[in-house]
């Protein structure tokens, strides 16, 4: 049951964010979006390995 | 089996994207019939179609349980493959065709036809490559609804879509209130309108459309809460776990309004192009990047969260090995990049942050990176050398009517002291700081980890196909539409690296490149290039 409420949430995340995307958003710089996947990538795989050193 | 799901959807997704590029539904004129149909319903079809398949092989997983549905198959289905690559062209043929200016109301019908069965097709052989039909029939044999509950939900999302624009006037009327509330805390001589939306200062007003009431933030911070309970499901206690979803889109929420409300009073102190340039398209990123960090600091280091093996979860963070070490440096550029976006109008004037804080990222590891070979070779310069020749070359064939840029006019008119300190800093940067933190990154970490978990342990001496292509492409993509030139650059710089397991090697040849390319703009002016 509680993975089946997961998938519906990612779902509904995803529907969301197709639905955000329907018209079209001039100020926002295309090429940030990826970089901001690639800083939430990297961050998520820092803080599950650790910050210090 | 997961990581061949997500490579057909890779696969499906690229050429969808690179379809969509020559292909403008809105240049189809017919807008009756068939054609016109196709032309309205087509794309949102072909989003159900790749979530629906998707979503089936997930529900098919859920649904089978602990008898996980396991792929016999080694090898790809050199048939489903050949039939791809008929069904694309033919696809793609149908579509350029149909979706034409020219295109007249007798034709459009038949096209519409045979672009719907060629797109059909392309789906259909896309995801028997690597999933083949052994796989499709065990899942169908393990759970026969798994298809019902997976287009059933995609379409019921594609659904929600089409009819969520209602809650857009009362989400932004609740924004609204919530701005107007936060700056009359704030100053006495706030003015705003509720019927349209406009709120400000008497120098400096703004109107809160629907994209500013925080909606994509919210849906981000769902999509990445869900995605991230998920993955490490095991290590979190439910339903109590769950809580950290609308506490991250309340939290989302109030940032915007935080957001808003700054802007406003940015805007209100005189600088108008910060405002309404880079804060206002940079700082949703920020906010949003915050919230992610704050959903999984909080999610992993609060033990009420944690499940009962809490071991596991102090193991990892524990671990402590070099991750941080070889891509924080990277990161605090991407961060740095965003921040300055954020405080500077149209031009980056804040450059040299990103150079200060890779550079202090690189000084605080630096004992970390006593392990690394920084051996330099002969070969470094000239892979560097020709990876300049290579991204030149890909400049003239790739935009060939690209209208040389001249220096950005902020940098122009600015004084002589200032202009040659952001040249410097631009310069610094490209040649030292970019390349030492991109090469700990790419072919430092990715690299390795694409090959082992203990990456440190893997010798750059040592050859991985799928660690090089994976590692290299990535690398091209953060070049955005300079991707291609990019990838090349990234695969050549890990040769170059692997030749005597140097990672000194990979950023000498990334350096030479970069600092050719900063002399080629310094000289010809064409600042396209930076």
């Amino acid at each position: 049951m509680l993975r089946l409420a997961s998938v519906a949430l990612l779902t509904l995340g995803i529907a969301a964010l197709a639905s955000a995307s329907i018209r079209p958003i001039p100020e926002i710089d295309p090429g940030s979006g990826m970089n901001v996947l690639a800083l939430l990538a990297g961050a998520a795989i820092v803080v599950r390995a650790g910050f210090k050193k | 089996m997961i990581a061949r799901l997500i490579l057909t959807l890779i696969l499906l997704l690229g050429e969808f994207v690179a379809l969509s590029i020559p292909v403008d539904t809105a240049d189809l004129h017919v807008s009756t019939g068939f054609g016109g149909w196709l032309a309205d319903w087509g794309p949102v079809g072909a989003r159900i179609l790749l979530l629906g398949l998707t979503l089936t092989v997930v529900f098919g997983g859920l649904i089978a349980r602990g008898q996980a549905l396991i792929l016999r198959e080694r090898r790809i289905s050199l048939l489903a493959l050949l039939a791809h690559l008929c069904a694309l062209p033919a696809f793609s043929f149908a579509a350029l065709r149909l979706f034409n200016p020219q295109t007249t109301a007798s034709s459009a019908g038949w096209l519409a036809l045979a672009c719907m069965a060629g797109g059909l097709a392309t789906v259909v052989s896309g995801s028997f490559i690597l999933l083949p039909a052994s796989f499709w029939l065990d899942l169908l044999r393990r759970a026969r609804l798994a298809p019902v509950y997976g287009f059933s939900t995609a379409s019921a999302a594609f659904l929600l879509v089409a009819y969520s624009r209602w809650i857009w006037k009362p989400w932004m009327t609740l924004t609204f209130l919530a701005v107007r509330t936060v700056l009359r805390w704030l100053r006495s001589d706030i003015v705003s309108d509720a019927h349209s939306y406009s709120i400000g200062t008497r120098s400096f007003i703004v109107t809160i459309s629907a994209a500013c009431s925080g909606y994509e933030g919210i849906a981000l911070m769902v999509l990445f809460g869900a995605a991230w309970l998920w993955l490490f499901r095991r290590e979190f206690r439910f339903p109590r776990a769950l809580i950290l979803i609308p506490a991250g889109m309340v939290a989302m929420w109030v940032l915007n309004v935080v957001r808003i409300s700054a802007l406003i009073l940015i805007g209100n102190a005189g600088a108008h192009t910060i405002a309404l340039g880079g804060f206002h398209s940079q700082a949703g990123w920020i906010a949003f990047l915050c919230m992610a960090l704050a959903f999984m600091t909080v999610s992993q280091r609060l033990a009420w969260f944690a499940a009962g093996r809490r071991e596991a979860v102090s193991v990892v963070v524990a671990k402590n090995d070099g991750t941080a070490a070889y891509l924080v440096p990277f990161l605090a550029i991407l961060a740095a990049g965003i921040l300055s976006s954020a405080m500077t109008g149209t031009f980056e004037w804040a450059y040299g942050l990103r150079v200060v804080a890779a550079g202090a990222a690189i000084l605080f590891y630096r004992r970390q990176y006593a392990g690394v070979s920084w051996r330099i070779g002969w070969e470094a310069p000239v892979v560097g050398l020709l990876v300049f020749a290579i991204w030149i070359a890909a400049e003239r064939l790739l935009f060939p009517h690209a209208t040389p840029l001249a220096m950005p006019m902020a940098l122009t008119i600015s004084s002589a002291p200032v202009r040659v300190g952001w040249i410097l800093s631009r310069v610094i940067g490209a040649v030292l700081t970019v390349p030492i933190a991109e090469e700990l990154a790419f072919r430092g970490y990715l690299l390795r980890r694409l090959a082992s978990a203990d990456f440190e342990s893997v010798d750059l001496k040592r050859f991985y196909w799928i660690p090089f292509l994976v590692s290299s492409l990535l690398f091209g993509i953060l070049h955005g539409q300079r991707w291609i030139a990019g990838a090349i650059a990234g695969m050549l710089y890990a040769w170059v690296a692997r030749r005597r397991g140097s990672l000194g090697d990979a950023a000498v040849a990334h350096a030479t490149t970069n600092a050719l390319i900063a002399v080629l703009v310094l000289a010809t002016q064409n600042w396209n290039l930076w």
